[in-house]
């Protein structure tokens, strides 16, 4: 356990974005921002500055406006099952809840990451200032193999459950209430969208800052997060034209951005290498393959792909395809697409194609560098709406 | 004349200089590279991307059927020992390229214990052999190394325990005289040196010992190469003791170790020890070894990309006076750590 307190856990639903809720999560915020190892990890910082008061404020000022006055309630007790391999995911599918209204157990990876106990700390330490919410919330740390999960499950209003199908699957068999909500975060698919000729026309300052926002996207997770986009779609990329230097020109700023800032491990090294035979063996239509020694891997295609969501690449492997037009986004996207990174493309000529195709993937348009900017609007879903009921006074 | 085997293997197993043996294996690793390119179409599309002589991975070898011959020439295919759950190499062999296989590991060991045929004793069980048509990496090393043995007897009985008997006679028998003994690294620890030590039994056998396949599970009981010889010493007597470093994806072309404990490469092969972030060769440094053999035709196994991580130590100056490239092996690359939400993407084996 590490922190709230096992013996007192109770389910004590409220009205989404109580002033408790509001509160606890500023207040959070600024023990974080004053810890100073906390100092040390940027996704802990991050995670403090979304959950911040001015943001807090403004994600409630949305909801009432949006809300219209109806009551809605939390559901009751959420357990929140985060991935492994994320530090800071347990605290954003924690705050989201608690904003929804909801009590909660969180069990945080395995793993002993420094984010973990920064932040369990700085929670533990401000429960006993909200005695409400000390006995609503609970954090704890157990093996993936014991059936703590399934004792849990049969607790739950609610799941919230991060991590790969497989750990989705094994979840959703558990037994649970008839009346349990899962909301689950399977593995999904990203792709960044651009437009050679913007990038062209881009002077050299704005494309170090997008292939920053692009490495951002991928490297800092490794490209294993569902949102780090896998392959490149270059809008307006005549072959042969003068776009080429725009394309040529951000792969180049993003491998300067890689070599200065990841560190690549000798074993993912391998693996892109092995990787890339595979995609040959396997007859994977290939205009050209550039590599910039180990750091950065472009497999450029001929064609549009047909099951695009099979080609993932990991720590710094893309493919990219020319698109002719948007609506070739039709063959490709299925309804593992989650987020498109875009840039110098009309954001709601990209809604009016997810719209006019009658795609069933793409949860988010966002620019390049927002990828992995999680919010309670993700994986296509409304997340307090999700957490919360809605109650009917006729 | 292109490929000529029967020259290379009447040559001089060490005694080129770097730059001769660079000129050699230029020619025929451009030989290789051009035979292969034609007559294995997956190899040669890989080419058409990577370049000419690049190093082919050899985990490719567990998922994609490689082969520069007819399905009609495979006179055997050798699979690597994979455990439950792994995928497994699978390696075709025609009949010349077997044969050269058996004739270099032959004039390899030659080189370290002499021409003489000598008594064999096998630290295994023949049970690992039941199975003729697929070769296990262990059955294809202990096969390999019966030819160059006579009296061939095995140490260990079904269930992996020592069969006393069998050792008794074949102490008795050659009593005074040179052996050789043959086995794995961890096998010959743990179950002939320590169950030996167990009874308190000491042999006393005069001769070599030739051990392979490395030192991953002794490393993970803290036992190094020192230890291990003495572990030896003391359990049979025996005090010339040479590792090898090799894999069933080039085999017969092994690296032994020489008389100063360093892997020697020889006439037939070759290593490179490359950054993993560049793939650019690398001195004085550990890095990935590139495992370079002239001798398979059947398959494109000329250059492989290991994934094992090697120090090279030095050229054409060993004190043992070999020539060529020597270096130790430093154990398998370790594992990649990946940060990210997903579980779809696992590191194979």
């Amino acid at each position: 356990m590490l922190a709230g307190s096992i013996e007192q856990i109770t389910a004590c639903p409220t009205q989404p974005f109580s002033d408790a809720a509001c509160g606890f999560l500023d207040d959070l915020s600024k023990i974080l921002m004053h810890t100073p190892e906390a100092k040390r990890f940027a996704d802990v910082i991050s995670f403090a500055y979304w959950c911040r008061g001015a943001h807090i404020g403004r994600l409630r000022d949305e909801w009432i406006r949006r809300s219209g006055g109806r009551l809605q309630m939390g559901r009751g007790l959420v357990l929140h099952i985060a991935p492994a391999n994320v530090p800071v995911n347990f605290a954003f599918s924690f705050a989201f809840s608690l904003l929804a209204g909801n009590s909660n157990i969180v069990r945080v990876p395995s793993k002993p990451f420094e984010q973990i106990e920064v932040i369990c700390a700085a929670i533990e330490r401000l429960l006993h200032e909200y005695p409400a919410l000390l006995k609503t919330n609970l954090f704890v740390r157990y093996p993936s193999d014991s059936d703590i999960t399934d004792r849990l499950s049969r607790k739950a209003d609610a799941r919230m459950v991060w991590g790969g199908n497989e750990t989705i699957a094994t979840l959703r068999a558990k037994p649970c209430k008839p009346r349990c909500v899962d909301v689950v975060f399977p593995d999904r698919y990203s792709a960044a969208l651009i437009d050679a000729d913007v990038m062209a026309n881009a002077d050299a300052g704005k494309i170090k800052r997008i292939a920053q926002g692009f490495y951002n996207d991928t490297y800092l997770m490794d490209q294993n997060a569902c949102s780090s986009p896998h392959m490149v779609l270059w809008l307006n990329a005549e072959e042969g034209g003068g776009s080429d230097t725009g394309i040529e020109r951000f792969w180049q700023a993003v491998r300067d951005c890689a070599e200065r800032q990841y560190q690549l491990q000798d074993a993912i090294a391998v693996d892109k290498y092995v990787h890339l035979c595979e995609d040959i063996l396997n007859g994977l239509d290939i205009l050209a393959v550039k590599r910039y020694d180990s750091i950065l891997y472009r497999v450029s295609l001929k064609t549009i792909p047909e099951e695009a969501f099979r080609l993932r690449g990991a720590g710094g492997f893309f493919y990219e395809v020319r698109l002719e037009s948007l609506e070739q986004l039709k063959s490709m996207v299925n309804e593992d697409w989650q987020t498109l990174t875009c840039h110098g493309i009309d954001f709601r000529l990209v809604g009016e194609t997810i719209a006019g195709l009658n795609l069933k993937g793409i949860d988010r348009v966002v620019p390049i560098g927002s990828g992995l900017d999680i919010d309670i609007f993700w994986d296509g879903y409304d997340i307090i709406s999700q957490l919360s009921r809605l109650i009917v006074l006729e | 004349m292109k490929l000529d085997y029967d020259q290379l293997l009447s040559d001089d197993l060490f005694g080129h200089d770097v730059a001769q043996k660079d000129a050699i294996q230029r020619q025929w690793l451009e030989e290789l590279n051009e035979h292969h390119e034609a007559n294995c179409p997956p190899y040669a599309k890989l080419a058409n991307h990577l370049g000419h002589g690049f190093p082919l991975p050899v985990r490719l070898f567990k998922e994609f059927d490689l082969r520069s011959i007819g399905s009609d020439e495979v006179a055997k295919t050798m699979t690597s020992s994979g455990t439950t759950g792994q995928s497994v190499s699978r390696i075709y062999l025609d009949k010349s390229t077997s044969a050269r296989q058996t004739k270099a590991l032959a004039n390899t060991v030659a080189a370290y214990i002499g021409r003489k045929r000598l008594p064999l004793l096998v630290i295994d069980s023949k049970a690992v052999l039941k199975n003729r048509n697929m070769f296990s990496a262990r059955g294809a090393g202990i096969l390999g190394f019966s030819m160059l043995g006579r009296d061939v007897t095995y140490a260990l009985d079904e269930n992996m325990e020592l069969d006393l008997d069998a050792l008794e006679v074949f102490e008795q028998k050659y009593a005074g005289q040179q052996v050789l003994v043959f086995g794995f690294t961890y096998i010959i620890f743990s179950h002939f040196c320590l169950q030996l030590k167990k009874l308190k039994r000491h042999m006393a056998l005069d001769g070599y010992m030739i051990h392979g396949g490395g030192w991953k599970k002794l490393a993970e009981i803290a036992v190094d190469s020192n230890q291990f010889k003495a572990e030896v010493t003391d359990a049979c007597g025996i005090t010339h003791i040479h590792d090898y470093y090799g894999m069933v994806e080039q085999a017969g072309s092994i690296y032994m170790e020489c008389e100063c404990g360093n892997l020697h490469t020889s006439h037939y092969n070759n290593v490179r020890i490359v950054d993993p972030s560049t793939f650019v060769e690398v001195t004085g440094k550990p890095g990935l070894i590139v495992s370079i053999s002239l001798l398979p035709t059947s398959y494109p196994g000329h250059i492989l990309l290991t994934e094992d991580m090697g120090l090279l130590l030095g050229e054409d100056d060993c004190p043992c006076g070999r020539m060529g490239r020597y270096f130790s092996v430093l154990g398998r690359i370790p594992g990649a750590e990946l940060r990210g939400c997903s579980d779809t993407y696992e590191r194979k084996q």
